[in-house]
């Protein structure tokens, strides 16, 4: 099976290229004439390529490599955990004609410290990826450290006018909130996984078709880990100043999700919010739906304090009790499940202090599990490229029975970029 | 150098003949119009400068009237890729590392953009200074050696601008925007816009130096500079959307 699967990879890119080749023969005479009269009066094409204007190289490299600390504290007298992390990320893309474009990104991370002697699985649950295919590798390992290497962006790209398919690893991003997103179906993350920026990818084959300047139909198929199929469409629209989404399809062949989302404002704020259904296709009308629903309000103030309030409400009844595991761990991430269950109230508060320091203050409250989360930070940016974070997470609670759980971690990052 | 003041010269004796009897509106609308052009393509770069430090933002630019404008930043690396798209009154943000388009709500307009003394408005000039204001010519004034117009604009009722008024000074030669006092509601003069550095750019001379200075805080401004720029290339409104937004470059 995997091998078959290889093999249609293979097929429908030697497929897109055949195609290409044929669209840029035909179209050749046409540009031919068209950049005859285009030179004449310095025109650019309605294209995304500007070179008519400038000459641009078609590749790009950039990435950044960064150092973070972390501190995670039970109790304040008791042993403090440390761990630290070096991680490199490389990103390369190559635009390879005007039609197609390839991506490879993939980041390198050097963990060490008490944590991987404290904690054996430790070293798995940083190899782990659910993809299709595997491509995180633990290169070596010992009792106090890891170095890993992951691929989590690799793709082919084809556009013709309206119409796109990408293949490959990718981001297929549906979300409009900021926290909790029901309508992220394909690669659910945390938010409490602040450091990976850039967010899990999937493999998956996406086709998009471009209706308007501003609405676009999409349909995308991936395979997970365990060759589970999700399959989904999406359309997205502008109207009344909004934007609009639905969504419809199979979230890891067991569910049939419907979802709608959107993004506009009230009183000159954001007002974004996502709902999504996931009904089990098995005894399809004696199960009861999951239902998940995000509303966010945003509001920036004239001297740029920004405020933000999400609400999140989870039907889901699977146990939440290890939710701190489960937001770090993406084996135990999943769309349907991707938070404490029951409402949970966020509010963040951020200002801008000089455009070099930022500070922020979140908040999380679920009162159904009796648990809260404060998340300040800091951020200041020492030079152009190289910022120095100071981030704490403190997870809390008023049930006795997870109270032993409650912990704080601190992490201080530098971040250099390229 | 010479030539250049000749041409200069020979601007101000035409646009002068032709600028008799202007009422502060057509000045103004023929200032927008000659830094707007009906489309234009460019490169620039933003400086912020503060007491202790500077930092410096690089970007591409395309628009087509008032109502189409994108901008690409190029550097610093943290931020390179990231796209700023308005169509007509609304305006969205592409992340490339995380495949997200951020709806740009009008609160985040008029906040500072990418930390500079400019708003998100200021970028993508989604106020014009033509429809916005009411216009009301004071005169004339010579600033930094230039004859200027001066003309006092006073927003509109319902129209999303910040500011309770503002003076611009306009030059008599070219109708540039040479200097442009804005003043909050309570007619506090807030900041001071300085043009300088007259060259030629694409099909038209232009200031190529923007200076916007906050008036109340020392030794900080925002300096733009145009690297390049060509006025009325052809390009399509198509080429204002979220899927080009993705994949220019």
């Amino acid at each position: 099976m995997p091998g078959t699967s290889r093999y249609i990879l293979l097929l429908l890119i030697i497929l897109l290229m055949t195609v290409d080749c044929i669209a840029r023969g035909s179209a050749r005479e046409q540009n031919d004439t068209l950049d005859a009269a285009h030179s004449r009066d310095n025109a650019v094409t309605p294209s995304a390529d500007s070179s008519a204007v400038i000459k641009e190289k078609n590749w790009s490299f950039n990435g950044y490599v960064k150092d973070m600390q972390t501190v995670i504290i039970h109790k304040i007298d008791g042993p403090w955990v440390t761990d630290n992390l070096i991680h490199n990320r490389n990103n390369f893309k190559w635009n390879i004609s005007k039609s197609f474009t390839f991506c490879l990104e993939e980041r390198n991370r050097f963990y060490w410290g008490d944590i991987m002697a404290i904690s054996p699985q430790y070293a798995d649950f940083i190899a782990y990826d659910n993809g299709l295919v595997n491509m995180s590798w633990n290169i070596v390992s010992g009792k106090s450290y890891v170095f890993n290497i992951a691929i989590d962006r690799v793709w082919l790209d084809y556009t013709h006018e309206k119409f796109q398919v990408t293949l490959g690893r990718q981001r297929i991003n549906w979300s409009q909130t900021f926290v909790w997103n029901p309508n992220d179906i394909f690669n659910t993350y945390s938010y409490f996984d602040f450091d990976y920026e850039e967010k899990p990818g999937s493999d998956a084959v996406r086709f998009q078709y471009f209706t308007s300047p501003s609405s676009k139909a999409e349909i995308a198929v991936k395979a997970d880990k365990d060759r589970k199929i999700t399959a989904a469409g999406l359309y997205r629209f502008n109207h009344w100043k909004y934007d609009f989404q639905g969504i419809a399809g199979v979230y890891t062949q067991s569910d049939l999700v419907l979802g709608i989302g959107w993004a506009g404002q009230i009183a000159k704020g954001g007002f974004k919010g996502e709902m999504s259904f996931f009904q089990p296709l098995k005894n399809f009308l004696d199960t009861t739906a999951v239902f998940l629903s995000s509303i966010e309000y945003d509001y920036t103030f004239r001297n740029s304090i920004f405020i933000q309030f999400e609400g999140f409400y989870n039907s889901n009844a699977t146990n939440s009790a290890n939710v701190l595991i489960n937001q770090f761990n993406p084996g135990l991430l999943n769309a349907k499940n991707p938070f404490l269950n029951g409402f949970s109230i966020f509010a963040n508060i951020s200002y801008p202090v000089t455009p070099l320091i930022s500070i922020a203050l979140a908040g999380i409250y679920n009162p159904s599990n009796l648990m809260y989360f404060i998340l300040p930070s800091f951020t200041v940016s020492l030079m152009n490229n190289l910022d120095l974070s100071l981030i704490a997470q403190s997870f809390q609670s008023y049930d006795p029975a997870i109270y032993g759980s409650c912990q704080t971690s601190i992490f201080i990052r530098l971040k250099g970029s390229f | 150098m010479k030539k250049a003041i000749l041409a200069i010269l020979m601007f101000a004796a035409l646009y002068n003949a032709n600028a008799q009897g202007l009422s502060a509106k057509e000045i103004v609308q023929k200032a927008d119009d000659k830094n707007r052009g009906l489309t234009s393509q460019g490169t620039m770069t933003m400086t912020v400068v503060r007491p202790d430090w500077s930092r410096t933002i690089t970007m591409k630019s395309w628009s087509k009237g008032k109502d189409y404008s994108l901008v690409l930043i190029t550097a610093p690396a943290k931020d390179k890729g990231q796209v700023f798209l308005k169509i007509k009154t609304e305006m969205w943000n592409w992340v490339p590392s995380i495949d997200k388009t951020i709806k740009i709500p009008p609160s985040m307009m008029l906040q500072s953009w990418m930390g500079s003394d400019f708003t998100n408005d200021d970028l993508v000039k989604q106020s014009s200074i033509v429809v916005d204001y009411s216009h009301k010519l004071l005169g004339k004034e010579k600033v930094r050696e230039m004859e200027c117009y001066k003309i006092e604009m006073i927003p509109l009722p319902d129209a999303a601008v910040v500011w309770g008024r503002v003076i611009m000074w306009i030059t008599v030669t070219g109708f540039d925007q040479w200097m442009t006092e804005y003043y909050d509601e309570d007619n506090k003069l807030v900041n001071v816009g300085n043009s300088y550095d007259i060259r030629h750019m694409g099909d038209r001379d232009i200031p190529t130096r923007i200076e916007l200075e906050p008036r109340n805080k020392k030794g900080q401004k925002t300096i733009m500079q145009i690297d390049n720029i060509k006025f009325n290339i052809s390009v399509d409104e198509a080429f204002f959307s979220l899927q080009n937004m993705k994949k220019i470059k």
